[in-house]
C-alpha cells in the first residue's frame, strides 16, 4: 500500500514537470555539413529553417492540401496559367527565368505551381461564397441596377423626365451624355460608389426611379433604377460578385482552416503561426 | 490491514490528500499547455484535415525551400568568424545597436517585446535575445570581411568614382531661356563664393538627387548615363567641378567626390557598385576560405545545390 502510493506520488511530481510540446525530427545529430572543426547538424539546420519561415510553409502547404482537396485543377484555370507564363515569357524572353528567381522563385515550374494555386483560390472563394450565400447577401446586399450621371441638374431632370415617358433607361443614358454608361450592373455594398448613391440603392424600391439624387457639392446628379433586390434571383451574378470582394479571401481562408481544423503541435512554430496568422488556427 | 488502517487512520487519510493534491498540481501544470502528438511513433509538427506533417516531413519540406540559404548561414558565420578578429570597436559599437533596437521594440511593442524581438533574432539564424549583441557583432565582421574582398576587385581602368550634379533642367538645351540663364548664373555665384556643392544641389538642381545634395553614387565607365555626360564625368579628378555640360536633359555641373581607392572605401556605394558588379566575389571568397578550412558535407548534392544556390556552379577548387 505504502509503496503504491509513494510510485503513484512519484508519477503525479513527474507530470508536474511536463511542458509545451516539441516535435523532433529523427537523427537530428547526424552532421550535414563541417568546417572548422565545428559540425552543424540535421537540428541546427531544422531549427535554422523553422526560425527562418516556418509558419509562412507550415501556412502555404496546409493551404495547398486544402485547395487540393477543395477544388478541382480544371483545363479552363490550365489554359489560364499557360497563357500568363507565354505572356512573360514573350515579354522577357532569356530572362525570365532570372526575373522569377529574382522574384523569390526557385524556377519557371516554382511560378508556374503558383499560378495554379491562384487559379484554385479564386474558385475557393466562390464555392465558400455559394456555401454561405445567405449570410454573404444579408451583408453584401446585392443589386441589380442601372445608373446615370450627369454634371448638372438640367440633364439629369430632362433625362428623368424622357424615362419618365417610357424611354429605355440605357438609351436615355445615352442620349443625354450619361458620364456613366446606363446599362445593367450587379452591384452590391462594396461597390464604389458616392455616399449618397450607396444609400438609395439600399433603400430604393425595386422597379421604381427615384428623383434625382444630388451629390454632397453638387457636382454630380444621378438617376437610379433598382432592377432586382432579390438575393435569389440575383444569385449566379451576385456570387460572382461577391467572391471578389477582398474580405472575402480571408474569410473563405479562415473558414477553411477552421473546417480542417488546422493544429500545431509544436511549441516554437505554434508562437510563430500565432504571431502571424491566429485567425487560422483552432487551439 | 484493516487493523492497521484503523491504527494509522490519521496518516493514511494525510496520504491520500497529499496524492490528490499533487494529482490535482500535476493536471492543472497541464492545462494550457500545447500537447504533442505521434504517428507511427514520429513527432507530428501540424495537422490539417487527415493529413499529419511529421516533422521529418516538415525538414524536407523546408529543405527543398531554405536549406541552401540555412547551410550557407552556416558556413559564412564560421568563416567570417575564424577570418575576422573582434575587435572592442565591434563590441562597443554592437552594444550600441542592440540597446538601441531593444528600445525600438520596447517602444514599438510594449511588454511584448522580447517575445518579437526573439523571433527576429532567431529570423537570422540565431537562437536567444542573449545572442542579440553577437548578432551586430557577426555582422560587422561579415562587413569588413566582404569590403576586403571587394577592394581586391578595383580596377582603376575602370574609373570607379564617386559622382555629384547640379541640372537646369530644359526642354530646349540649344535654346536656354532667360530665366534658365540667370539660374545657371546664380549657381556659378553660389559655387565661385565657395557655397558646398551639395549645398547648391540641394537648392537648386531639378533632378530628383537635389534631395541627396546631388549625388549620384558609383559610376565608372559602364554606367548608363548618356555619352556627354559620362565623357565628362570620366575626365575629372577627385574634388574637380566640370563646366557646364550640355545633354538632352539641360545643363549639368558634375563634381568628382572621390576618385581615388582610398577616397572610395568611405563610400558604401563604392562597395555597393563593386558588388553589383561582382555579384558572386563575396560568396566565391566565403567558399574558398570555408574549403580551406576543411568543408565537408554528409551529402555531396547538397554541396551542388549550395553552389547552384551561391552562383557557383562548378565550384572553385583551389
Amino acid at each position: 500500500m505504502k509503496k503504491t502510493l509513494i510510485l503513484l506520488a512519484c508519477i503525479l511530481l513527474t507530470l508536474c514537470g511536463c511542458s509545451d510540446a516539441s516535435a523532433k525530427i529523427t537523427n537530428g545529430n547526424e552532421a550535414v555539413v563541417t568546417l572548422g572543426g565545428k559540425t552543424y547538424s540535421r537540428q541546427d539546420l531544422y531549427s535554422f529553417m523553422t526560425n527562418y519561415g516556418g509558419s509562412y510553409f507550415a501556412v502555404s502547404n496546409a493551404q495547398k492540401i486544402i485547395l487540393d482537396n477543395e477544388v478541382q485543377i480544371t483545363d479552363e484555370m490550365t489554359q489560364n496559367v499557360d497563357s500568363t507564363m507565354d505572356l512573360y515569357a514573350t515579354m522577357l524572353g532569356d530572362s525570365f527565368e532570372s526575373y522569377l528567381q529574382s522574384q523569390g522563385f526557385a524556377d519557371t515550374e516554382d511560378y508556374r505551381e503558383m499560378l495554379i494555386q491562384n487559379e484554385q483560390l479564386q474558385q475557393l472563394y466562390v464555392k465558400y461564397t455559394e456555401a454561405n450565400y445567405d449570410t454573404l447577401a444579408q451583408k453584401y446586399t446585392p443589386r441589380k441596377i442601372q445608373l446615370m450621371k450627369f454634371d448638372n441638374e438640367e440633364t439629369a431632370q430632362a433625362a428623368l423626365e424622357a424615362v419618365n415617358n417610357g424611354q429605355d433607361f440605357a438609351e436615355v443614358a445615352t442620349e443625354k451624355g450619361s458620364l456613366v454608361d446606363g446599362a445593367s450592373q450587379l452591384v452590391t455594398s462594396s461597390s464604389t460608389f458616392e455616399t449618397v448613391v450607396q444609400y438609395a440603392i439600399t433603400t430604393q424600391t425595386a422597379g421604381v426611379i427615384g428623383d434625382v439624387i444630388a451629390n454632397d457639392d453638387g457636382s454630380a446628379y444621378y438617376l437610379l433604377l433598382v432592377n432586382s433586390s432579390d438575393p435569389a434571383e440575383l444569385k449566379d451574378e451576385a456570387v460572382a460578385a461577391i467572391a471578389t470582394i477582398s474580405a472575402i479571401a480571408d474569410e473563405s481562408i479562415q473558414y477553411y482552416f477552421k473546417e480542417y481544423d488546422f493544429r500545431i503541435y509544436d511549441i516554437d512554430l505554434y508562437n510563430q503561426v500565432y504571431a502571424n496568422y491566429s485567425d487560422l488556427l483552432n487551439q | 490491514m484493516k487493523e492497521n488502517l484503523k491504527k494509522y487512520w490519521f496518516v493514511v487519510l494525510v496520504g491520500i490528500l497529499l496524492v490528490a493534491g499533487i494529482g490535482y498540481f500535476a493536471w492543472d501544470q497541464t492545462q494550457g499547455l500545447l500537447p504533442g502528438k505521434k504517428v507511427d511513433g514520429k513527432d507530428v509538427v501540424y495537422s490539417i484535415g487527415e493529413n499529419n506533417i511529421t516533422a521529418d516531413e516538415f525538414y524536407d519540406q523546408l529543405f527543398d525551400q531554405l536549406g541552401a540559404a540555412g547551410v550557407y548561414q552556416f558556413i559564412q558565420r564560421s568563416v567570417v568568424d575564424a577570418a575576422v578578429e573582434t575587435t572592442d570597436e565591434m563590441k562597443d559599437n554592437a552594444k550600441t545597436n542592440a540597446d538601441t533596437v531593444t528600445a525600438q521594440f520596447k517602444s514599438s511593442y510594449g511588454a511584448d517585446y522580447e517575445s518579437v524581438l526573439l523571433q527576429a533574432i532567431q529570423a537570422v539564424g540565431y537562437n536567444s535575445l542573449d545572442e542579440l549583441e553577437q548578432y551586430f557583432i557577426d555582422s560587422q565582421k561579415y562587413e569588413t570581411f566582404a569590403k576586403q574582398l571587394l577592394e581586391g576587385a578595383y580596377d582603376e581602368s575602370l574609373k570607379p568614382r564617386i559622382l555629384s550634379h547640379i541640372l537646369v533642367s530644359m526642354e530646349d538645351p540649344d535654346n536656354p531661356t532667360e530665366e534658365e540663364q540667370a539660374k545657371m548664373a546664380e549657381i556659378d555665384t553660389a559655387l565661385q563664393e565657395g557655397q558646398d556643392f551639395g549645398e547648391v544641389a540641394a537648392s537648386y538642381s531639378d533632378d530628383s538627387s537635389a534631395s541627396n545634395n546631388g549625388s549620384l553614387g558609383y559610376s565608372d565607365i559602364h554606367t548608363s548615363f548618356v555619352s556627354e555626360f559620362l565623357d565628362a564625368a570620366m575626365q575629372l579628378n577627385e574634388g574637380e567641378v566640370s563646366d557646364w555640360v550640355k545633354t538632352e536633359y539641360g545643363y549639368h555641373r558634375i563634381k568628382c567626390d572621390a576618385a581615388t581607392l582610398e577616397s572610395l572605401k568611405n563610400y558604401d556605394e563604392f562597395y555597393d557598385g563593386l558588388n553589383s558588379s561582382n555579384p558572386t566575389l563575396v560568396a566565391e571568397g566565403i567558399w574558398n576560405k570555408a574549403k580551406e578550412m576543411g568543408l565537408t558535407f554528409s551529402d555531396s548534392t547538397l554541396e551542388e545545390t549550395l553552389l547552384s544556390y551561391l552562383g557557383l556552379e562548378g565550384g572553385n577548387e583551389e
